[in-house]
């Protein structure tokens, strides 16, 4: 079985990760700024900067669990 | 595209207002304020958040007790008929979920900045473990309801039956033999067949309160009609009002139930309500001090020196007048 298509998969808890990560980069970024342009690049940038430091993270686990 | 134009002042009112009403909803400051761009990234992201979370978890997520396993308040150990430590085991459970709060359960300090939930929330816990919740006995009272289910009952000829039973449900206080017990009858239907079953004495029924949306019944049958002597048990589920459920804090089974149907979702969905809760903590502040760097992100050096070329001197001069920081009105001392 590959793998990968455990990320794949619909119900994988994972993909949480992304509406959450939406919520967290637009609430964070609103509080610093009040301007709207500000807001949205900054969010923006946020979700980025979460998304793949949590990729990276499952990278490792995945790379670590490999074969157990 | 950022400029340097003058940053300007945000007017927040009555900060304090601000921040009880974005305690109330999140965002509601920032509409107070007249924020509305900010009020409703708020309220979209944290409300959406937080009712996912209460969606994913059954809307039985919100406790600040953990719910005890089993009955610990003083027993009448008189009442019991104590043959072994098993039999009591039983006629605890028969009792129904315990309503005595236990420890501190630290994730509703999380959700607490939502005071949306939190506000039912308190008020349902006051009315889930207030004395007068109590399981239906003989000393609530008279009770009086319709009710669908099923009966179990093996009649003088030794023949088992299970019928469903839709119909009024009453039943009252008498003194018996053994003092006071519960007497009654559910008039209705069965199969399409009109049906009166006499019932009395050993009546277990959830309180009026509680997580679920149903109680549980259950009371002995002792004749159909006048004449026919049965020996059964009605079995029913009796509907709460959403008064009654939404927002309860769940009992042990109620909780183990969820462990057991969302498996590491109910985490998840604790997790949705926790976040969602902090981050209304970042909105509230918001409201009641401005944001917390500035107007707008600072201007790269690269941009400001193409724009410094085309600005005159006197919009140069403007704008370091201002301050980049706390571009606020009222601003709480």
């Amino acid at each position: 079985m590959n793998h990968w298509s455990l990320l794949a998969e619909s119900e994988n808890i994972l993909w949480y990760i992304l509406p959450i990560a939406v919520g967290v980069s637009l609430v964070y970024s609103a509080s610093r700024y009040e301007e709207k342009e500000s807001i949205l690049r900054r969010a923006i940038k946020l979700f980025f900067q979460i998304t793949i430091f949590m990729f990276v993270v499952f990278c490792v686990l995945w790379i670590l669990s490999f074969r157990l | 595209m950022s400029d340097s134009s003058p940053e300007p002042k945000i007017d927040l009112k009555n900060p304090i207002v601000a921040a009880l009403l974005g305690f109330l909803v999140p965002g509601g400051g920032h509409f107070y304020q007249g924020r509305t761009f900010k009020g409703v990234i708020y309220l979209v992201c944290i409300l959406s958040l937080f009712i996912w979370g209460m969606q994913i978890g059954h809307w039985q997520l919100i406790y600040r007790y953990e719910p005890n396993k089993t009955f610990d308040f003083d027993v009448d150990s008189s009442q019991f008929e104590m043959f072994d430590e098993n039999d009591l085991r039983r006629q605890l459970e028969e009792l129904g979920p315990s309503r005595t709060r236990g420890r501190t359960h630290w994730g509703y300090f999380a959700q607490l900045p939502v005071g949306l939930f939190i506000i039912p929330e308190y008020i349902q816990e006051g009315r889930y473990y207030s004395p007068d919740n109590l399981p239906v006995t003989p000393e609530s009272g008279s009770f009086d309801e319709q009710v669908s289910g099923s009966l179990e009952y093996v009649n003088d000829e030794g023949k088992e039956f299970r019928v469903p039973v839709t119909g009024q449900l009453k039943l009252s206080v008498q003194e018996g033999e053994f003092g006071r017990e519960m007497v009654g009858s559910i008039t209705g239907q069965s199969d399409g067949e009109e049906i009166d079953v006499r019932l009395r004495g050993d009546v277990r029924m959830d309180p009026p309160v509680g997580a679920k949306h149903y109680r549980n019944l259950r009371v002995n049958a002792i004749a159909l009609g006048e004449s026919e002597i049965i020996d059964g048990v009605l079995t029913a589920q009796l509907d709460r009002s959403v008064f009654n459920w939404f927002l309860v804090p769940p009992d042990h089974q109620t909780l183990e139930g969820l462990h057991a149907d969302l498996g590491k979702k109910f985490t998840l969905a604790e997790v949705f309500t926790w976040v969602a809760g902090l981050l209304n903590v970042l909105a509230i502040w918001d409201a009641y001090a401005g944001p917390a760097y500035g107007y707008r992100m600072p201007i790269r050096k690269k941009d400001s020196s193409e724009e410094e070329e085309s600005e005159s001197e006197e919009e140069a001069a403007a704008s370091e007048s201002e301050p980049a920081k706390s571009p606020t009105e009222n601003q709480p001392t």
